[in-house]
């Protein structure tokens, strides 16, 4: 039924649920993720904004129908440093863990929940 | 593939609704933290060099471009420079709008406009700061193009039957603002009690200026 | 010299290409008008690759109707939609108005 052609981010004209008029804060995590990634192509011409939403649209469908706007554009970064040799998935990995033991917390990976 | 066929071409998947989906934000806020931590001891970026971005980030806010906004109402050369180049427009007041060019559409008695990027979420970040929840839903970005009376009905606005609704779908090197009607018995009002009228939601075409003005903006303040 | 001028009608190609297009799969196949000439870009097709050093493209803003665009269509026969297309994906079109 799907057209290889056809990008799972391209939903234009797809139905949906209703718009809902609510309102999130810019949470800080957000901010920052978003300020590594421009910062990295500031300084290095690391990871440009048409690499970072190739990244989001060939992680395949079923991660981004779960995930939101800021959370698939986190993935795609991974993606993308761990693709350049810049950091691997499993150094970044490695570092959550160590990062959640500290708050006494541990990550699963493959429900990407922290707990 | 490129040859013509008839008038509609099917489109696969046009029946599959979109899933909305908000999981994973406690992951995603480690994996934030934890690459933040390994670029800066490998040297890759100062933490200045990110709350740097930072700061860039949190300065645009709809006041900037409600001042635009609210100058072009008062001033008829203005508002031709601003329609005919938005960008050069807008530096004229001192915003620079780094991410692309400013296309500025007017709405008139016969005419409304509404801005949605379906393929991510383009928006005039620099200017205006961070889009509204809504606009990044995929619900809106699916919806908008198809039935956008629709959708705005959802979000509170009746277009009427006789104005044209014009969408822009805004997909590659193109940012858009769009120019509000001034709201009726407004002409005695300078432009820093005009620009109190703009909102966010006005300027993306999914409200009349004046009709939900609830924020407190206060006078505008320039970029510093 | 951009290839097509203000007015022109065209048609929406489907170049059938992978990877990372900016091109709405909603407007291929579709008729327009163009609205404006943007200027030469960057393209993001090879953007998205680091591929920095290429020749810009031309882009243009096509105007097209939303009944031509979803059979089904619910809102009102003037209602249109404005998008930036790259001058690949466009060839001079149409016999159909």
């Amino acid at each position: 039924m799907s057209d290889f052609r056809r990008g799972y981010h391209d939903i234009g004209g797809r139905p949906a649920g209703p718009v809902e008029k609510t309102t999130h804060p810019f949470q800080p995590w957000q901010k920052t993720g978003e300020a590594i990634r421009v910062a990295l192509e500031l300084k290095s011409r690391l990871v440009s904004l048409d690499e970072l939403r190739r990244g989001f649209e060939s992680f395949g469908p079923e991660l981004y129908s779960t995930l939101g706007f800021y959370e698939r554009r986190a993935e795609a970064l991974t993606a993308l440093l761990d693709e350049k040799g810049v950091m691997s998935r499993g150094e970044i990995g490695a570092r959550m863990e160590k990062i959640a033991a500290g708050r006494g917390q541990s990550v699963d990976f493959a429900s990407r929940t922290v707990r | 593939m490129s040859e013509r066929k008839g008038r509609f071409v099917s489109h696969p998947d046009d029946a599959v609704a979109v899933v909305e989906g908000h999981a994973g934000a406690d992951y995603y806020a480690l994996m934030t933290e934890a690459t933040r931590q390994l670029a800066i001891e490998r040297g890759l970026l100062l933490q200045s060099d990110i709350d740097a971005v930072i700061a860039a980030l949190e300065a645009p806010r709809p006041e900037w471009g409600a001042m635009i906004v609210a100058r072009a109402w008062r001033d008829d050369a203005y508002r031709a420079r601003l329609l005919a180049d938005g960008s050069a427009a807008a530096a004229e007041l001192g915003f620079r709008i780094k991410e692309a060019q400013l296309v500025v559409v007017e709405n008139t008695p016969t005419l409304h406009n509404l801005i949605v990027c379906t393929l991510c979420s383009c928006y005039p970040r620099s200017l205006l700061g961070q889009p509204p929840w809504w606009y990044i839903s995929k619900s809106y970005r699916a919806r908008a193009v198809r039935e956008p009376r629709k959708v705005l009905a959802e979000l509170g606005l009746v277009i009427a039957a006789d104005v044209e609704l014009r969408v822009h779908d805004s997909n590659a090197d193109m940012r858009y603002l769009v120019l509000p009607m001034p709201p009726a018995g407004s002409e005695a009002l300078d432009e820093a009690e005009l620009a109190a009228f703009v909102t966010r939601d006005a300027m993306v075409g999914a409200a009349l200026a004046g009709s939900d003005a609830k924020m407190p903006f206060g006078r505008p303040v320039p970029p510093g | 010299m951009p290839r097509f001028s203000v007015g022109d009608r065209v048609h929406i190609v489907d170049l059938g290409k992978a990877g990372h297009i900016r091109i709405p799969w909603y407007v291929r196949h579709k008729d327009g008008d163009i609205e404006r000439y943007c200027g030469a870009y960057a393209n993001p097709e090879d953007l998205a690759y680091s591929r920095r050093d290429m020749p810009p493209v031309d882009l243009y803003r096509v105007r097209l109707r939303q009944i031509d665009l979803w059979p089904d269509y619910a809102g009102e026969a003037g209602d249109t939609l404005d998008i930036e297309v790259y001058d690949h994906w466009l060839e001079p079109g149409g016999s159909l108005t």
